[in-house]
């Protein structure tokens, strides 16, 4: 039976302490911000803000999943993101004063604590290694939105399948005697969302992958046996 | 289910519609759920919102001010909340609370 989520009231004590944009704020500055947040578990399904909605502030994922969606106007539901242990949330729509441009829903039971707006405003001015941090994630994601963008125009789907196994192996991988299991608890059809592809396309190629030995199934969680085939086939390679 | 609501006068939710943002949701939405503590405090300016704790449900309606003292003292909420389709809601935060609510703004409802 897995453990029970707990909720980390105190930065000091989270156990994605180093991964997050707050995690090098000075002893003094994390404990007024200890004491500032909110924290809550959110159940499996579970929302944290909804599109549209405008922002009132930033969410820190301490421990779990939230995958960010956008969802179009024929009820289409596209999933871009997976946020997981040391993400933020909802930065963009608040330092661009615009309403939620996705959806984020809880994947599993995930620890989340809230910060308001204020005091992130206040904290950007006074703490210029945080800034400095949510600058530096800013510019990491847009390298990775423009990534996906090439991958998207550039590549077939197998390819970009192959490319998608690879990121969630960098995320969410956990090795295990010389292979690596992906750890994300997510549906078959959530990852063929993020491939862009429907989900039949999806299990015939993760089938195709498998015969080709470059991945293998346990239970329900995919496992990358090949890596230096699985980049080869997504065209990584040099 | 006793759960504490005020009710708002149609002036005060005038004057905070002058100061803060609404939002409104295209399906029921649950804006903030039992055992979390709340981010936020609700008004219903328009529609409906429901207060549900396993199937009871309290219905709300405009002026309704809600989870509020939940919200002042990081309360975890005992109900969870609902807002329905179409309904327009104010979200009150930390960083307007000081500035949008008096005292006698607050008539309890329960």
């Amino acid at each position: 039976m897995s453990e029970k989520l707990k909720k980390y009231e105190q930065c000091e004590d989270c156990p994605s302490k180093g991964k997050g944009v707050f995690c090098d704020l000075e002893a003094k500055a994390l404990n007024d911000l200890s004491h500032k947040k909110v924290t809550n578990i959110f159940k499996k399904g579970q929302t944290l803000f909804v599109q549209g909605s405008p922002p009132y502030g930033l969410y820190c994922v301490s421990k779990g999943n939230i995958k960010i969606s956008k969802t179009s106007s024929d009820g289409k539901e596209s999933i871009v993101r997976i946020a997981t242990d040391g993400d933020i949330l909802g930065h963009r729509s608040l330092f661009t004063e615009q309403n939620f441009t996705a959806t984020a829903t809880a994947v599993e039971d995930t620890s989340v604590c809230f910060i308001d707006k204020k005091y992130i405003m206040k904290l950007v001015e006074q703490e210029p290694s945080m800034a400095y941090q949510l600058i530096s994630k800013l510019g990491r994601e847009l390298g990775a939105a423009e990534n996906k963008v090439a991958s998207f125009i550039q590549k077939n789907v197998f390819e970009r399948t192959c490319e998608v196994l690879l990121l969630l192996k960098e995320s969410h991988g956990e090795k295990v005697e010389g292979k690596t299991k992906i750890v994300l608890k997510i549906t078959r059809e959530e990852l063929a969302s993020i491939v862009g592809t429907a989900t039949e396309s999806l299990i015939r190629i993760l089938t195709e992958l498998k015969n080709e030995k470059a991945i293998s199934q346990e239970g329900k969680t995919l496992v990358i046996e090949d890596e230096e085939k699985l980049l080869s086939f997504a065209n990584l390679n040099g | 289910m006793k759960a504490k609501t005020y009710k708002l006068s149609s002036e005060s939710v005038s004057r905070l519609l002058k100061k803060l943002q609404t939002c409104s949701y295209g399906e029921d939405c649950v804006v903030a759920y039992k055992g979390h503590v709340p981010f936020l405090s609700f008004v219903i300016v328009k529609g409906e919102a429901y207060i549900e704790n396993r199937k009871k449900l309290s219905k709300l309606d405009e002026g309704h001010l809600v989870a509020f003292d939940e919200f002042c003292q990081n309360l975890p909420l005992k109900y969870s909340i609902v807002i329905s389709k179409g309904a327009v809601i104010l979200a009150i935060d930390k960083t307007s609370l000081g500035d949008v609510l008096e005292i006698e703004d607050l008539v309890s409802t329960r």
